[in-house]
């Protein structure tokens, strides 16, 4: 019944991207009806939301629901427009559709005052359902659809301002990173037809694959998952991707799209769970993402770059889940992170909106001035430092506790990148809590006077913030009850690598260290910044000196890529232009063609338009055929 | 083999004879008195003398769809009062179908003037 | 219900026509025409896509003369909306040039009525009836220009010719009733065809009508007439009166194809025929300068891709059934777009236009582009199908032949976008194209597969998979 509805869910929001997109290209009198078109594009996501929400609540089996006729029908590739439902995907559907919809909401209320918000909620609406195709999709392609379609509305939308050349260079840049990643999915995808002869999903499962193919397949899914969720060396494009409107970074930057290469690594577990080895290479990147997200987090002075740099380093905690074969623990902290990033980026949205500047230097003292947003944004940082009973310490708890189990079976190096996810754990703690402190609390050190935002942008932070903190309940760790994510759901649709339960002991061990070092993560941030006045940052300089310079500086990664990609290639292409061009490129091309024009040319001389000798040319084919017949 | 074509070739030379027949029959019979407007091929009504590179009125494809009106429609009653007797009922809703369709172009003729025989123009 | 969907759509389209035929005759709603022609043939468009929803699985009706629902529905649709396609641009030459030669729109409605009767029909009086209207059509589309002073000589060639190429058609289906004492094409189906192959009368049969099929098609040695009716043809309608032509025959011989058992190597000799027609009317058209004349060239070569497909087994016809219907709309576009500029159709005259008309230049960049067979363009899959369906018919040689015409293709396709992105002075167009290029960009660019899986489906339904008893 709930599945025969659902292709109404996933035909939703591409209607709102087709009526706002050609109403507003079409009927400039509709792009006026800011209210309208922001309130269709919400209650359609909403529509979808509470579709998922039934086939969640009904859910029994996994299904599937398709059109009659394929995509693709070349034989003897054929590739059928079929969706699967199961746990995974619906579970991730419901994330996408119902922080979507908050975000569609907020957005009314920020994007007031822009002229083009019908293009902004177009893009908005076919993100959504690009990515609902990407997470629903039972083949490699069609997800690959899903990827390219969500890839293509997050560069639209990061340059939606793009009177801006720097905006419009940020898309650029992060289209071209995104495409390095997908060369690596389309090779997996390729490299799996040849080997299996088959794209979906559900068959590939059931394939025995060798060795080398299951690694070199999984580490090409990798690269697309370094790509599209910024891990390194991938990652730089995400921070530069702030340029577009905040609601974008929330909804597409921070919690569902850069979240697809989790999926993807969820969703191939089969491969994954083969190659232990391919594994330990994902947790090393995913280890060394995590520390240099948080540190380069530390010495920021923009608050979204902050934030962006929090999201780069909450994926590596991801990856690290993934690398422990912990597929569960890694989409539970995709829930997670969801909700309190989502809530923080939209809390930095509303500050921003107020301020009018990006620089938490001129921030200050705003929780008072705006209660809600303050609240809530402490809501987020704590959430997202790790104090229980908040959502974070949940998920982040089950990751360390995974990577640790994956340690106890004999992989040493999983001790070290244990402790290193501890040591970012306390780094998360110290530069949330320096952004709280510094843009919340103290006093207001910019112009002007803000005020709190409307409703349609506070109600959305309330929703979060009540996220945040009970997100997690759904995956208590075995000491204090049983993960119902895991135990009751996730299980059914993903396969996790099998280790053994650690004991109770260890276990409470783990949960102490975990709170701990959140606590002091915030107590020390308190210390250097809450006590006295934003004194850190000079403490910082002082103590770490060049080290936080290069910080401050984002390590200089773009200056490092510039000269050892973008001036090769310059080179290359200069190469083309001078020598191959003209040597190669014209003269043989240019005799071939010479010659065909010439015997085209006295073909043509035969047609001379005269209708009796055309006639009579027709009359000697047909008896040159008749002849052909009769005596061959 | 050749036996099966007989029946044909009795067929083919009895119309080329009677045919024959038909042409020659007349000069033979009828009485002559040779007059110069006699002489001349009849042409449709035009003059056959002069150049054949001239133009004439296009006119003639109304005329034509005229034709098609009045004659084809006769044409096709005869295979229809056949079918008249086995299906009265049917027969005649086709036949006012086909009367209709067939009314439209008499209409569309009729108001574009076809029948005003002196319009130069069209 | 189910007996009358064969004609639903053509009852429509005559009463439809019928009623713009006669409202044309008033002086004040003459110009009220083509919008009621646009919405009578889009709502013939939106019925037979509807019914091909609805009714997947194809029933006879109407004494078994014909077929309705199902793949029948889906070709007619898309018919109706490359002749939808083809009224709107009909309109803008119309409102420029004071509606004369109105009756241009009544008629297209009721070419739309027998094109789309002509695929689902399953009597050969039916079919002729059918094809004959439609070609009466196209010759008074042909012609039908007021200032164009080579559109009639164009059209009385193409009557001329047109009526000999019939006569041959005509000719061997009587040739046909009278070995098989039929006119029912479901019961030629079960007769054993083998038996006939020795017979000179049924050879002869196949002969005359091969020709008159292969003159629709304008295959070599049957083409001389393309370039010059293409080349001549009013620019509005031009578009329309090529996809016309090669619909019919497509249609035709598919349907004989799939009822009648052809020897192989007969259909070996017509792979071999198409793979001519190919290099011929590819090297043909390298040497034009006028765009229109170079389409009249390509669309020979068009011809032989789609022989290429109907020859090659059920599969081959299915895809050469979408290539024409792709064929079709793709073209009426290209002439369609083409017509709005008041310049004549030399290559020169594009000059520039890719920055003074960008929109404009792009979507006739990607009609061309899309003709040429570049992918991802739905051109691009249409070939595909016609080459794979040949090559596993196992025509190797015929094949690579043909193909090595295509790659011609690629450079007399290409030529007019070079000349639209080089620097020019700024000429105005008469109209905005930019709806108009986004519905081409959306049309070509995104939903081709899923269509074509469509009519794969469909195809299979209606049992022309099927291998004969």
């Amino acid at each position: 019944m709930v599945e025969q509805i659902l292709p109404l869910a996933l035909a939703l929001p591409l209607l709102g991207a087709t009526t706002i997109g050609l109403g507003g290209l079409w009927l400039p009198i509709l792009r006026k009806q800011k209210y309208l078109i922001g309130g269709i594009a919400s209650m359609l996501v909403f529509g979808a939301f509470f579709l998922f929400l039934a086939a969640f609540l009904s859910y029994k089996e996994p299904s599937y629901f398709a059109f009659a006729w394929d995509w693709i029908a070349l034989d003897p590739l054929r590739i059928p427009l079929r969706y699967q439902v199961d746990t995974l995907s619906l579970w991730m559907s419901l994330i996408i559709t119902g922080i979507g919809a908050l975000i569609h909401l907020y957005s009314i209320g920020y994007m007031a005052e822009e002229e083009g918000s019908w293009r902004y909620f177009a893009f908005l609406n076919l993100f959504i359902f690009a990515m609902l195709t990407l997470v629903l999709a039972d083949s490699l392609p069609l997800l690959f659809l899903g990827w390219e379609g969500v890839g293509a509305c997050s560069y639209f939308l990061i340059g939606y301002w793009f009177g801006e050349e720097a905006n419009a260079r940020a898309a650029q840049k992060a289209f071209i990173m995104n495409r390095i990643g997908d060369v690596g999915l389309l090779a997996g995808m390729i490299w799996l037809y040849a080997e299996t002869g088959t794209f979906d999903i559900e068959r590939l499962k059931d394939y025995m694959y060798g060795g080398e193919v299951a690694m070199g397949v999984g580490l090409l899914f990798f690269l697309a998952a370094t790509g599209k969720s910024a891990q390194l060396p991938l990652y730089t494009w995400l921070p530069d991707a702030m340029a577009g409107p905040t609601p974008v970074s929330a909804l597409i930057h921070a919690a569902t799209m850069v979240t697809a290469g989790v999926y993807l690594m969820a969703r191939m577990d089969f491969l994954y769970n083969l190659t232990p080895e391919t594994l330990s290479i994902v947790g090393a990147i995913a280890i060394t993402t995590a520390l240099l997200g948080g540190l380069v987090a530390l010495a920021q002075q923009d608050i979204k770059k902050v934030l962006a740099y929090s999201t780069v380093s909450q994926l590596g905690f991801m990856f690290a889940a993934v690398s422990a074969g912990a597929y569960t623990a890694a989409i539970f902290h995709v829930f997670t992170h969801a909700f309190f990033k989502a809530l923080l980026f939209l809390g930095s949205g509303s500050l921003i909106h107020a301020t009018g500047t990006q620089d938490i230097r001129k921030m200050g003292g705003l929780r008072k001035k705006m209660p809600i947003t303050g609240w809530t944004f402490w809501i987020g940082t704590v959430a997202i430092a790790g104090i229980p009973p908040l959502a974070g310490f949940f998920s982040k708890d089950e990751i360390s506790a995974a990577v640790y189990t994956r340690g106890t079976t004999g992989e040493a190096t999983f001790y070290v990148y244990w402790l290193t996810l501890v040591g970012v754990a306390f780094l998360t703690a110290l530069y949330m809590g320096r952004l709280a402190w510094v843009a919340l609390e103290g006093e207001y050190r910019g112009e002007g006077t803000p005020h709190e935002s409307p409703p349609e942008m506070t109600i959305p932070l309330g929703v979060l913030a009540v996220g945040s903190i009970a997100a997690g309940w759904i995956g208590l760790p075995p000491l204090l009850g049983e993960s119902w994510i895991r135990e009751h759901w996730l299980s059914q649709s993903i396969k996790e690598l099998s280790v053994p339960s650690l004991s109770h002991g260890t276990e409470l061990f783990l949960l102490c260290i975990s709170t701990i070092v959140g606590l002091v993560g915030l107590g020390v941030a308190w210390l250097l910044y809450g006590r006295k006045k934003a004194a850190g940052d000079t403490f910082f300089s002082k103590h770490l000196g060049r080290f936080y310079t290069l910080l401050s500086q984002q390590l200089q990664v773009d200056m490092l890529y510039e000269r050892a990609f973008v001036q090769p290639y310059y080179i290359l292409a200069d190469l083309a232009k001078d020598v191959i061009g003209p040597w190669i490129g014209r003269g043989i091309p240019a005799l071939v063609a010479q010659m065909l024009s010439r015997l085209g040319e006295i073909l043509s001389r035969l047609q001379v338009g005269y209708t009796p000798l055309y006639l009579s040319y027709m009359i000697a084919g047909g008896l040159l055929l008749l002849l052909w017949v009769l005596t061959g | 083999m050749l036996q099966a074509y007989v029946g044909p070739l009795i067929l083919l030379s009895l119309g080329a004879g009677i045919g024959l027949l038909l042409v020659y029959a007349p000069t033979l019979l009828a009485p002559r008195r040779p007059l110069p407007q006699k002489m001349v091929p009849y042409e449709s009504g035009m003059d056959p003398v002069g150049t054949t590179r001239q133009r004439f009125s296009v006119h003639y494809y109304k005329v034509a769809m005229l034709f098609t009106v009045f004659d084809v429609e006769l044409a096709l009653m005869y295979p229809w009062v056949i079918f008249f007797r086995e299906d009265p009922s049917w027969a005649l809703l086709l036949f006012i179908s086909f009367t209709g369709v067939l009314a439209v172009g008499y209409v569309y003729l009729l108001r574009t003037g076809v029948f005003d025989w002196s319009r130069k123009e069209l | 219900m189910n007996n009358y969907m064969g004609i639903l759509s053509a009852g429509w389209l005559i009463i439809g026509g019928a009623l713009v035929l006669i409202a044309g005759t008033f002086q004040k709603v003459r110009r009220r025409i083509p919008e009621l022609s646009i919405a009578i043939g889009g709502g013939a468009t939106l019925l037979n896509g509807l019914l091909a929803w609805f009714y997947p699985l194809p029933k006879s009706g109407f004494f078994g003369m014909v077929w309705g629902g199902g793949i029948y529905s889906f070709l007619a649709a898309g018919v109706m909306l490359a002749i939808t396609v083809g009224l709107s641009f009909l309109w803008r030459s119309h409102r420029e040039g004071g509606y004369r030669g109105w009756e241009a729109f009544p008629l297209t409605l009721f070419i739309g009525a027998a094109l789309s009767t002509l695929p689902a029909s399953n009597h050969l009086l039916l079919s002729v009836v059918a094809l004959e209207t439609v070609s009466l059509g196209a010759y008074v589309l042909t012609g039908l220009s007021w200032e164009n002073r080579y559109a009639p000589e164009a059209a009385v060639k193409y009557f001329l010719l047109g009526a000999v190429g019939f006569a041959f058609l005509l000719l061997g289906i009587s040739y046909l009733y009278g070995l098989t004492g039929t006119l029912y094409l479901h019961h030629l189906w079960p007769m054993r065809w083998t038996a006939w192959h020795g017979n000179s009368l049924f050879a002869l049969a196949m002969v005359l009508i091969a020709i008159g099929i292969l003159f629709k098609l304008s295959i070599f040695p049957f083409h001389w007439w393309a370039p010059d009716v293409y080349g001549g043809a009013t620019p509005s309608s031009a578009g329309l009166v090529v996809a016309l032509g090669k619909l019919n025959a497509a249609f035709l011989a598919g349907v004989f194809l799939h009822y009648i058992h052809i020897p192989s190597d007969w259909l070996m000799g017509l792979a071999s025929i198409a793979a001519i027609s190919s290099l011929y009317g590819n090297l043909g058209a390298l040497g034009q300068t006028s765009i229109q004349r170079m389409l009249g060239y390509s669309s020979i070569a068009h011809g032989s891709y789609i022989l290429l497909g109907l020859v090659s087994g059920p599969e081959g016809r299915l895809q050469a059934w979408g290539y024409t219907l792709v064929y079709a709309l793709t073209s009426t576009l290209t002439f369609g777009l083409l017509s709005l500029r008041a310049e004549p159709m030399e290559y020169k005259s594009l000059r520039g236009l890719g920055y003074n008309q960008p929109g404009y230049a792009l979507a006739v960049a990607i009609c061309l582009a899309s003709l040429s067979g570049m992918p991802p363009l739905i051109g691009f899959f249409a070939k595909y199908g016609i080459f794979t369906a040949a090559f596993r018919a196992g025509y190797w040689l015929p094949s690579i032949v043909a193909l090595i015409g295509a790659l011609i293709g690629y450079f007399y396709y290409w030529r007019p976008i070079a000349w639209m992105y080089q620097a020019g002075e700024e000429i105005p167009i008469r109209m905005p194209a930019l709806a108009l290029s986004t519905g081409v960009l959306v049309g070509l660019g995104l939903l081709p597969m899923a269509l074509w899986g469509w009519l794969d489906y469909l195809y299979g339904l209606a049992g022309l998979f099927l291998p004969r008893p």
